[in-house]
């Protein structure tokens, strides 16, 4: 069990946990909040995205995570291979964080700022 | 000496163990101690050897140490970016900040923890390694999952 506690501190947060996962923070629906059936489209279309974004790297990093519990497990560990496992889910979180970004922008530029407001407003409690 | 700490051990998971039965709510912090208590209880009876001992009871507790910012780090993470999210005039460039900082401080926090492992490797023997892996403990895995659920 050490070994998964190390791999949660290696890892800065386990495995549900992603650095920019917006959809957490939504207060609406898009269905609710946006009048306007072609902008409703397009924007039902990014938070989808988003979701099927953040599941696909959420099983990523558990899979990172069973690979590293498994080499913190062993005594006798390859710092190699622990490096490599790292460079592999480093890399992916670049990747996810990118995409997030651009996705949070496209989002962004479909909403008025007044669908912003209902949609994530009241989220810097 | 081992045997006074055992007793102060076991009374920590007792209490823990008496405030999960009455039904009583368990603090985060509560259990973290309780998982904590475990795992030095069981440093203590299976590395028998004075100096190690001390050597893996000091990385424990730093351990402990460590989830305890970990887990702020996460909260100020998450409420850092309710807000920057909220802003509806907030440019890319904040973003991009924001995601680095928390990147840069994942980084510190890696080789941290590999350093931990290795230490806690070199400190015991291979059958002391194996006796401490095995001792899984519900509070253990608790603070796994506090600290995944934020």
């Amino acid at each position: 069990m050490i070994a998964a506690l190390i791999a949660i501190l290696f890892l800065g947060g386990g495995v549900d946990n992603s650095v920019l996962d917006y959809i957490a923070y939504m207060r609406g629906s898009v269905k609710e909040v946006v009048v306007d059936d072609e902008r409703q489209a397009d924007a039902r279309a990014t938070v989808q995205a988003m979701k099927k974004l953040t599941s696909a790297h959420t099983k990523g990093n558990q899979k990172a995570f069973k690979a590293l519990v498994a080499e913190m497990s062993a005594m006798e560990t390859d710092v190699e291979a622990v490096d490599d496992l790292w460079e592999e889910h480093f890399r992916a979180v670049e990747a996810y964080n990118e995409q997030m970004i651009d996705l949070r922008f496209e989002l962004r530029e479909t909403l008025t700022r007044e669908e912003w407001e209902q949609m994530f407003g009241g989220s810097n409690e | 000496m081992n045997r006074i700490l055992m007793i102060v051990f076991s009374l920590v998971l007792l209490s823990f163990a008496v405030a999960c039965s009455s039904g009583e709510p368990v603090s985060r912090e509560d259990q973290q101690a309780a998982a904590f208590a475990d795992l030095r209880a069981a440093v203590t009876e299976t590395v028998t050897d004075d100096d190690r001992q001390n050597e893996v009871l000091t990385i424990i507790s730093s351990l402990a140490t460590d989830v305890d910012e970990l887990r702020e780090l996460l909260v100020r993470r998450r409420t850092e970016l309710r807000k920057l999210n909220a802003d509806y005039d907030a440019t890319r460039e904040e973003f991009l900040e924001f995601a680095n900082q928390m990147e840069s401080r994942i980084q510190n926090g890696r080789r941290q923890a590999l350093q931990q492992h290795l230490r806690l490797a070199a400190a015991m023997t291979a059958d002391e390694w194996a006796a401490i892996e095995k001792a899984q403990t519900r509070a253990m895995r608790s603070i796994a999952g506090s600290v995944q659920g934020i």
